[in-house]
């Protein structure tokens, strides 16, 4: 699904990652861990042309997406939940949930009016009539309306606050909104920059399990990035760990065990 | 008991002005988070273009005033698209991009007065009306339109932001420029738009000026001066609170005579000004959103 060969990149002058490689397969969970300041965030960054990316090549789905806008990726089929501000506090619950979706639904060309229908929440309860119809303007309010019920089914606190600012959310509540949103738009893959930071124990851990469900029910790949390293571990099918802008190490569950993880990652709150 | 209906009178015209040039402003600023006052000139170059169209050129009435709109929007785009785009492209910082917008307010100005010459231009549109009494006050129609057509703006301003895609995109990029590309929108594109339909505003509050007053090649200068005062009274990052806050600074300068030579009505602005900039940057309606980190 997502490759990466040999990526540098940074912020000016500052290079912060010196050649990295990482792929991510289809409907696999991969989680990104390392101490704060490696550059976790910045491998984000990169695929979503917001760092600096000097050389190295940046694949998805067989075709070269280096270099394309910012505003250009989630077309392509990538969500991106980011670090620290992940919603819009000054626009209503609802409106946020809306804002991608219509942009794809916007675009006359093909390929998007295309993914809309193949990427409905649940398009294998659609028949081949129904697809077509879907790309027509009026059936795709019936659809947003679809994939926002879907999404309040999910996340019910959601409806109540529908009317709402966003800014009067709560931190975990401001995180499922962000991946209430993400999931409009039926990603192929979904990249999460800590989704648990700020939240209470409790909290985090339904996120963590919200997010290897969201695996089955949506079917798509997720790369996860965290601190919270052994929850990350354990929820992803296979982890890399970034240590100084490198790739340290990389390996499915069973590196819980490996000496240094456990020394370095799991002692504390990492 | 006239003299207070006058006030309030003068002061709800001079309130609508300014409003219609603070309310561009900080659209404009709203999308961008740099002070473009060269909005100012965006007015007087809407007056002359009034000007131009109707008393020089001797087209009619109403097809000028859509020509002036047009190329106010217009004005705005170009000088998004040549000179800030360019110079954001270049990593210039808001403060640089604030001194170009000073540049071009004085170049353009400077423009007008080797066009246009010096002395004042009138725009002969209306016929000095009979003044209507209203409480006690005297009210020309004109005033009464302009003071009409800026309310109803506004509240088509605040439909076409709350219920409107384009609207809401330029709430999401006001609230957050990065987050907003993430999510897909098209951040010059909306800039853009931002840039156009401030402009309109502009040309707007310059064609009503422009048939109230007489044409002068500074004119812009003192409307940013008071556009940007009501908006920083208000909360410069809200359209309506910058529309209330130029409410305010009307009645305000105009309240003020009471107590106060006329001379100093300039004075009254700019204490407010420093008074809020000081004190209440945030200004009087401004949100105080707790700021996530
Ligand atoms: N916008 C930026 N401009 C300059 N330097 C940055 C920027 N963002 C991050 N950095 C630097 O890049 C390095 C890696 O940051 P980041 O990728 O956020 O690390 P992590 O997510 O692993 O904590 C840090 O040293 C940080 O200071
Ligand atoms: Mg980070």
């Amino acid at each position: 699904m997502l490759q990466i060969k040999n990526l540098h990149s940074g912020y000016g002058e500052l290079e912060v990652l010196k050649g990295i490689d990482m792929h991510i397969g289809d409907k696999e969970i991969v989680a990104l861990i390392g101490p704060n300041g490696a550059g976790k965030s910045t491998v984000i960054k990169s695929v979503f042309n917001i760092a600096h990316v000097s050389s190295g090549k940046i694949n998805f789905k067989g075709k070269n997406i280096r270099g394309l806008k910012t505003h250009e990726l989630i077309r392509e089929g990538i969500c991106y939940v980011c670090q620290g501000r992940i919603i819009f506090g000054n626009l209503s619950v609802r409106e946020n949930l809306e804002i991608g979706v219509e942009l794809i639904k916007d675009n006359k060309n093909s390929r998007n009016s295309r993914t809309l229908a193949q990427r409905t929440l649940f398009s294998d309860t659609f028949n081949s009539h129904e697809l077509k119809s879907l790309r027509g303007k009026a059936s795709s309010k019936k659809e947003i309306e679809r994939r926002i019920n879907e999404v309040y089914k999910k996340f019910p606190i959601l409806r109540e606050r529908e009317k709402k600012f966003a800014f009067s959310l709560s931190g975990g509540e401001r995180q499922m909104l962000a991946l209430g949103r993400a999931l409009m738009l039926k990603p192929d893959l979904l990249m999460l920059d800590e989704p648990s930071l700020g939240l209470s124990p409790k909290l985090q851990k339904e996120i963590f399990s919200t997010i290897k469900k969201l695996r089955d029910d949506f079917n798509i790949s997720i790369l996860i990035v965290e601190q919270n390293a052994k929850k990350a571990i354990e929820i992803a099918d296979r982890t890399y760990l970034l240590e100084d802008g490198k790739i340290a190490l990389e390996g499915g569950r069973e590196i819980l065990r490996n000496k240094k993880i456990q020394q370095v990652y799991l002692g504390g709150r990492y | 008991m006239s003299i207070f209906s006058q006030l309030t009178v003068n002061g709800l015209i001079a309130g609508s002005i300014y409003a219609l040039v603070a309310s561009g402003f900080s659209l404009i600023y709203g999308t961008n988070k740099f002070m473009h006052f060269a909005h100012g000139v965006s007015v007087a170059v809407a007056a002359y273009l009034l000007y131009s169209f109707f008393s020089l050129a001797g087209i009619n009435f109403y097809f000028s005033v859509l020509l002036t709109l047009i190329f106010s929007g217009v004005f705005g785009l170009l000088m998004y698209r040549g000179i800030y785009l360019p110079l954001q492209n270049k990593k210039a910082s808001n403060v640089i991009l604030l001194i170009a917008s000073i540049g071009i307010l004085i170049l353009v100005e400077n423009l007008i007065q080797i066009i246009y010459g010096a002395d004042v231009k009138v725009i002969n549109f209306i016929e000095v009306a009979q003044g209507l009494n209203f409480f006690g006050a005297i009210i020309t129609p004109l005033q009464i339109v302009i003071i009409l057509s800026s309310v109803i703006l506004f509240v088509s301003l605040y439909f076409f932001m709350k219920k409107t895609r384009l609207g809401r995109d330029m709430r999401a990029v006001a609230d957050n420029k990065e987050l907003a590309s993430i999510v897909g929108i098209n951040y010059k594109r909306v800039a853009s738009y931002s840039f156009i339909i401030g402009s309109v505003l502009a040309g707007i509050a310059g064609i009503l000026i422009g048939l109230e007053q007489n044409l002068r090649p500074l004119m812009g200068t003192d409307l940013i001066i008071r556009g940007f005062t009501g908006a920083v009274i208000g909360g410069i990052t809200s359209v309506p609170a910058s529309i209330l806050g130029s409410y305010i600074l009307g009645f305000a300068e105009n309240y003020g005579i009471w107590f106060l030579p006329s001379g100093y009505k300039d004075a009254i602005a700019f204490a407010l000004l420093l008074i809020f900039l000081l004190f209440r940057p945030r200004g009087l309606f401004g949100l105080k959103r707790e700021v996530e980190k």
